[in-house]
């Protein structure tokens, strides 16, 4: 793509794809923050200081039952999600895209319905009791949390790839890329991927937004994130029994996820308007 | 069609076949002896040993497989190793919690959903069509756990309509049961209410560039004759397949809703066994919960072939 053709592209973007991309941006860039600064310490305890409500000049968005900083917890909590989740697609896309690329490359025989079998059966799992089964087997952290929630991105990705691919690998530049003696690996990378690369992404929007909120469940039954590492499922879960007496506990990161997700989602379907017109255009 | 049924069940045997081998070796890997964890830390070497051939734990992993799977068939699931008692009579006390709540959170989405969606449709690239997949789209971002918190607070703790938790039975009467479910049902539904709707949207949205709609329109039949004479019928292949998926996902993904609301359904059973090393009650709740997807999938691909005439040949 050259520049000025960039250039014009660009202020005709969709709508959405601003919004999205600005919001879930700006949440990104707070989890990046706080990797460096927050503003209180997290692992100190400050008890003298507990259930401030928000508003506080000190603690904008309150403090929890142990004197925490809400809005501290928070920003660690967006590292949290977006690193859990990315990872957990990250894992999904490194093996599902080559397995559907490998099951749509050899559609005729056997190794195509391995695949697709293989992939029935783990849909047919029911995905958060697995996800906790796993984390039970191997121990709750944040690295088990991103293998429990990747498992299944897995399939997702090598049934979208495989359903793409397939009737790209039935044209003739594939035939003639194969007369010219490139062998699958070349075709599956130089040919056929770049044809399905906006579907994958738009699939990757999805799946992150889905991370989020496998993380955010499995964290607030306990199996995800693990103290004193913040996560937004976690303070749901200790907020619980404080509802009735200190709702902005509740209120913040549950906000915070809708927000995040929902923004995501908005950049998911900006990005689908914007890449796969055609898309749009069939849908209304 | 017949040729067509066949392979599908034999697709369904080899599923259910698969499926049961793998939870079984999932199971397996748990690190975490169960006599060991039953006895605590004190007992002896050899009463661990004897409560290991009690459970049938010394024999080799094929045998306890076959024991396990053969028995099953025959309806015996094992006898819990911390509860003592035959897994299947467990499974199904929480499966008069966990089957009336996954119906009831399914028809609630279900009646939301589909005028949800047709409006949507009647009203396509206008303001209300707009409001719809807004709304939907935030009802999609809702974790549910959340939402369900969000309504004790207003329901239980505000308003005191329903009580914050536990389950009163179905023998303390069918209503008291069923106002124990209402805020879980609806807490499950909404975000499967708003997938639905989109779902339903689209799929309705796709059948209308059909010739067969056009022929209709022609005839001087208008979009809201049309749309549940015509077009929903025909819509209905992707709606089905997503329907089917939502009620296997109720009866396992409550678990999260059954933790919020402290409800004894199955997930949660599913919860506390894993975490007392209860296998037994794992993998047979496990399979079962799988082998109802299995089941559930066969029979939207049958729904397929009674809902749209052309796959009969």
């Amino acid at each position: 793509m050259n520049n000025s053709k960039f250039i014009t592209n660009f202020t005709q973007l969709p709508p959405n794809l601003y919004i999205g991309l600005i919001i879930a941006g700006f949440v990104f860039a707070v989890g990046l923050i706080s990797i460096i600064w927050t503003p209180h310490d997290i692992t100190v305890l400050n008890i003298q200081e507990k259930l401030k409500p928000p508003g506080n000049k000190l603690y904008f968005f309150g403090t929890d039952h142990f004197g925490r900083d809400i809005l501290s917890m928070l920003m660690i909590g967006a590292k949290t999600s977006l690193l859990v989740a990315s990872c957990a697609t990250f894992l999904g896309i490194i093996l599902g895209v080559p397995l559907g690329l490998l099951a749509a490359s050899r559609s005729e025989d056997l190794v195509d319905d391995i695949i697709m079998r293989g992939n029935d059966l783990i849909f047919a799992f029911p995905a958060i009791i697995i996800a906790i089964l796993i984390t039970a087997i191997l121990g709750p952290s944040i690295e088990n949390t991103i293998i429990a929630i990747g498992i299944f991105n897995i399939p997702v990705f090598a049934r979208i790839t495989r359903g793409a691919a397939l009737p790209i690998f039935t044209l003739d530049f594939i035939m003639a890329a194969r007369a010219c003696g490139k062998n699958s690996f070349q075709i599956c990378s130089e040919h056929v991927l770049p044809n399905i690369a906006s579907i994958l992404i738009v699939q990757t929007t999805i799946q992150i937004s889905l991370g989020i909120l496998a993380e955010s469940g499995l964290s607030y039954v306990g199996l995800g994130t693990q103290p004193p590492m913040a996560s937004w499922g976690r303070m749901l879960a200790d907020s619980q029994t404080m509802i009735s007496f200190a709702p902005h506990l509740a209120l913040a990161p549950g906000i915070a996820i809708i927000v995040t997700v929902l923004s995501i989602n908005i950049l998911g379907d900006g990005l689908r308007d914007y890449l796969d017109p055609k898309l749009k255009k069939n849908l209304s | 069609m017949l040729s067509y049924l066949r392979a599908r069940l034999f697709t369904l045997i080899i599923s259910v076949l698969l499926s049961s081998f793998t939870i079984f070796v999932l199971i397996e890997v748990v690190p975490g002896d169960p006599a060991s964890f039953m006895l605590g830390i004190n007992a002896t070497e050899e009463t661990v040993e004897s409560l290991r051939k009690e459970l049938g734990l010394d024999h080799n992993f094929l045998n306890r497989y076959l024991d396990w799977s053969i028995g099953m068939l025959s309806g015996d699931f094992g006898i819990s190793y911390t509860y003592r008692v035959p897994v299947q009579e467990l499974i199904m006390e929480r499966l008069k919690v966990s089957l009336p709540l996954a119906t009831l959170s399914l028809t609630l989405s279900i009646f939301i959903a589909f005028p949800v969606g047709m409006l949507a449709v009647q009203f396509q690239g206008k303001k209300i069509d707009h409001a719809i997949m807004v709304v939907s789209q935030i009802g999609i971002a809702i974790p549910n756990f959340w939402f369900a918190m969000i309504l004790v607070l207003i329901f239980s703790i505000n308003l005191q309509w329903f009580s914050a938790g536990g389950f009163y039975g179905w023998e303390s009467g069918f209503l008291m049961g069923l106002k124990s479910l209402i805020l879980p049902a609806i807490a499950l539904a909404l975000p499967q209410a708003s997938i639905l709707s989109r779902i339903i949207r689209s799929a309705i949205l796709n059948t209308l560039m059909e010739d067969y709609i056009r022929t209709a329109r022609s005839k001087g039949l208008s979009l809201r004759q049309v749309i549940p004479r015509h077009a929903l019928r025909n819509a209905l292949i992707p709606v089905l397949t997503i329907l089917g998926l939502q009620f296997s996902f109720l009866l396992a993904g409550a678990i999260i809703i059954e933790n919020v609301f402290f409800l004894p359904g199955l997930g949660r059973l599913i919860f506390q066994a894993i975490t007392q090393r209860d296998l037994i009650v794992v993998e047979s709740a496990v399979m079962l919960l799988v082998f109802s997807v299995i089941m559930v999938n066969f029979i939207v691909d049958l729904l397929y072939i009674l809902v749209d005439p052309r796959l009969r040949k």
